[in-house]
């Protein structure tokens, strides 16, 4: 009757990872009627570690003869061992467990692989003198690098598996002394309601807690610089790390956030505070640049110096498109280098970049195709465009860029003014975990703008913002 | 929802402002535009930007004119012979014939004034020469009209230019009773265009021209000059030419019965025939009140020219009529009295030669 117990569940297993090449299965004789098995994923699991915490320790099985698997599960060298149910096998198997099944007990232990990348410096968000380590795809490290700088029973997780099949841990962190309560419950809320098959990274999840806002502006942060998640979560905000992911996410993200990337905090606030300027001013110039050149030149050529109009009007000779179409194509131009410049290995990248200058910049000129003005005012757009690390916002500014091209073809200056205001209005309503967007600019808040659009001096530095946390506003105490 | 953006969308195409929509290729950019008036018609002139392609980037000029006897047709005769839309914003001189200056520029002005697209900031010049003949004969590598808008900008150092004297602030010395305007006067002399003099308008009509002397005068009296130049005789043949620099110092302040014109003046020499010694103060005390007696003189002259032509360029019924609220003034009847103080800047006057050394 207890053999045939037994065969039930290892039967179930071995069913249900038929095909399943990885799967290791031993049998081991305990005595003449009974038998111990041991389960692991070859994959995700580590042989080594399967021999040094159980089956070098094969004498321990003596202790089994007459007696339950509980007894054993304490001697079992491993760091993490569980009594575990037959529903459980899957998931700890695929997470590396080893499990052992023997009568009508299961007991998992943690036999992990390491197979997961070194730390490595961060790729998309790069800075001169911050610290040079960036997140994994391996969740534990992640949170490892954030504790590395956290150093607080305060910071706290909430752990969700998401994706029916990819099982993904997705951990919610935030400082319980500092964040509100109940934006990290709406966001396990949200999180939990997710239904579907897999996640496989954290631009699934971003998506999903993004639903609501329909903007192209980004409203969570994605970072790979552990230093910017500590230095968000120490504001009241809240991160969600999500396993297989090097990106982490943290919310809420109002717009100045994306103008202001944390490798501004390892210089002085007087030099840092122009770039923070220039930097603002290169958003407005990346979006209105080309609207601005076509309302101008169209429209409004008496806003122009002469001379400089008189150049221009000698670079736009004998070019047969209108310069709307012009703008268009060039746009549509640097475009597809900026695409085909992010996707190919960096050995074909600057070979496209010397064959998109050659061709853009001197041929088509040559050819009569555009005028270097417009090459110019593309250029500077591009350009200013490279300032912002965070891609969705240079491809939101890409959005309204063509808005403003077509108010400014058909309205010029006046169709700039009535794209400003629905740009405006638009970001006004964009909420970030039901925030303003448009925080600190609008609702006005004095503190969080200085330390956002500018950078304060560091002892000026000593409340949180209100609209982060209501609990714990003192950052710091001057003497 | 859909239907909602669908009509907005259909709602904003009749209302789009395409109309106005010039591709800069299809644009011709006017410099300049001069008005004439021949055989009982008025010749209109554009100077045009020729912005076509070429090999060494110099900037060339294409001429057009239309004629009429009235003006606005005249303008029109001259757009419609243009392939391309006339961009009149960028206009910068506005040439006016002598001829047309004597008869009376209430036509002219009440024109552009009208006309939105010419900019009111614009310079009208009096030309003795037609003005077409100096657009179409222009020999300079500049823009004639360029090159006469740089001269009242940027030299500094001709003394006979008014220099903010632009189209706004001449008509509104014409349409003022107790203002007379006064405009540039431009000569053509070895086939450069050179400003030198001033002419006087009463209301809309041009009255005289002064000489170059009687202009740089009447700019210390408007207090619009720069740089003026005068000298003092110390023997029959020998004299100390000194130059002088204004900083909006002459004011003009109202009496009973006579006005006070004081003036303050920076002064530099600038050549001594008399080889006097400027080590002994004395020279420069007894110099002092030669200069300012001179300059005094000056004053007067073209206060008295002024005066002959019953040409208020001074604006002195202006300034009566805000004191006591009397439009009938008569301001020949007052007596002038003028006050000038020189302040002499000594730098460089105290080099000696020593002899043999």
């Amino acid at each position: 009757m207890v053999i045939h117990m037994h065969n039930k569940y290892v039967l179930k297993v071995k069913n249900d990872y038929q095909n399943v090449s990885d799967l290791i299965t031993k049998e081991i004789k305990i005595s003449s009627f009974k038998k111990l098995y041991l389960f692991y994923l070859e994959s995700v699991s580590s042989s080594s570690l399967v021999n040094d915490f159980f089956l070098k320790n094969i004498t321990l099985l003596n202790a089994l003869k007459h007696k339950s698997l509980h007894k054993i599960i304490n001697i079992i060298p491993a760091p993490n061992t569980k009594t575990i149910s037959y529903e459980d096998i899957n998931f700890y198997l695929t997470n590396g467990f080893t499990i052992v099944i023997y009568n009508k007990e299961i007991i998992a232990f943690e036999t992990k692989a390491d197979i997961t990348r070194s730390i490595a410096e961060p790729t998309t968000e790069q800075s001169i003198f911050g610290p040079k380590d960036a997140f994994t795809e391996n969740i534990q490290i992640n949170i490892g690098l954030l504790k590395r700088r956290i150093k607080s029973p305060n910071l706290k997780n909430k752990s969700l598996f998401i994706g029916k099949h990819t099982n993904t841990l997705v951990e919610v962190l935030y400082m319980d002394n500092i964040a509100e309560i109940d934006n990290v419950n709406y966001i396990t809320r949200k999180l939990s309601k997710i239904n579907i098959d897999g996640i496989i990274d954290s631009g699934t999840i971003n998506e999903y807690l993004s639903l609501n806002s329909k903007t192209p502006f980004p409203t969570i942060i994605k970072t790979e610089r552990p230093d910017l998640v500590s230095s968000s979560l120490l504001e009241g905000k809240i991160a969600i790390f999500v396993d297989t992911s090097p990106f982490i996410l943290i919310t809420p993200a109002f717009f100045t956030d994306y103008i202001n990337p944390i490798t501004d905090n390892f210089d002085k606030y007087l030099n840092v505070n122009i770039i923070k300027i220039i930097r603002f001013i290169c958003f407005f110039i990346t979006m209105m640049l080309p609207g601005i050149y076509i309302s101008l030149i169209n429209y409004n050529p008496e806003a122009i110096p002469t001379t400089l109009l008189l150049n221009f009007a000698m670079q736009r000779d004998l070019v047969p498109f209108p310069s709307l179409i012009e703008a268009l194509i060039l746009l549509f131009a640097y475009e597809i280098l900026r695409e085909s410049n992010i996707r190919s290995p960096s050995p074909y990248g600057n070979a496209i970049s010397i064959l998109g200058a050659l061709i853009l910049g001197e041929a088509s000129v040559e050819a009569g195709f555009v005028s270097p003005i417009m090459i110019i005012v593309i250029a500077i757009t591009f350009i200013s465009s490279l300032i912002f690390t965070e891609q969705e916002l240079i491809n939101a500014a890409r959005y309204f860029r063509i808005l403003f091209l077509v108010g400014a073809s058909l309205y010029g200056l006046y169709g700039i003014l009535l794209i400003f205001i629905f740009f405006g209005i638009h970001l006004s309503e964009i909420k970030t975990l039901e925030k303003p967007y448009l925080y600190p600019i609008s609702p006005f808040n004095k503190a969080y703008l200085f330390k956002t659009l500018l950078k304060p001096k560091i002892t000026n530095d000593t409340k949180r913002s209100k609209m982060l946390t209501k609990k714990n506003l003192t950052k710091q105490e001057v003497k | 929802m859909k239907i909602k953006i669908l009509l907005l969308i259909i709602s904003l195409i009749p209302l789009t402002s395409c109309f106005d929509y010039k591709e800069l290729n299809n644009r011709f950019i006017i410099e300049g535009i001069g008005i004439d008036y021949i055989d009982n018609e008025y010749v209109v002139t554009y100077e045009i930007v020729n912005t076509s392609k070429k090999e060494d980037k110099s900037m060339s000029s294409i001429t057009i004119n239309g004629k009429d006897k009235i003006l606005s047709n005249a303008f029109n005769n001259a757009n419609i012979k243009l392939s391309k839309e006339p961009t009149l914003s960028h206009t910068k001189v506005l040439l006016i014939s002598e001829d047309l200056a004597k008869k009376g520029l209430e036509e002219v002005l009440l024109y552009i004034i009208r006309e939105p697209s010419i900019p009111h900031n614009i310079y009208p010049i009096i030309t003795a020469n037609p003005p077409k003949d100096i657009i179409e004969n222009n020999k300079n590598t500049e823009l004639i009209s360029e090159a006469i808008k740089n001269m009242i900008e940027k030299n500094d150092h001709n003394d006979s230019i008014i220099t903010h004297e632009s189209f706004i602030s001449f008509v509104s010395d014409v349409i003022n009773p107790l203002k007379d305007g006064y405009l540039n006067y431009l000569n053509i002399e070895e086939d450069e265009p050179i400003i030198k003099s001033i002419s006087l308008f009463k209301d809309d009509k041009l009255i005289t021209t002064l000489n170059k002397k009687e202009s740089s005068i009447l700019e210390v009296l408007t207090n619009k000059s720069k740089y003026y130049l005068t000298e003092v005789s110390c023997t029959e043949d020998k004299i100390i030419n000194i130059g002088l620099y204004q900083n909006n110092s002459t004011k003009i302040i109202p009496k009973d019965n006579s006005i006070n014109i004081n003036t303050t003046l920076n002064a530099t020499i600038l050549e001594d025939e008399c080889n006097l010694d400027f080590r002994n103060p004395d020279t420069i005390n007894n110099l002092i009140p030669k200069v300012e007696e001179k300059i005094n003189k000056e004053l007067e002259s073209i206060y008295n020219t002024l005066l002959n032509y019953n040409i208020d360029t001074l604006g002195i019924k202006d300034i009566y009529y805000k004191k006591n609220k009397n439009k009938d003034f008569n301001y020949q009847t007052i007596t002038p009295s003028f006050n000038t103080t020189v302040h002499l800047k000594r730098n460089g006057l105290i080099f000696e030669v020593i002899p043999n050394a």
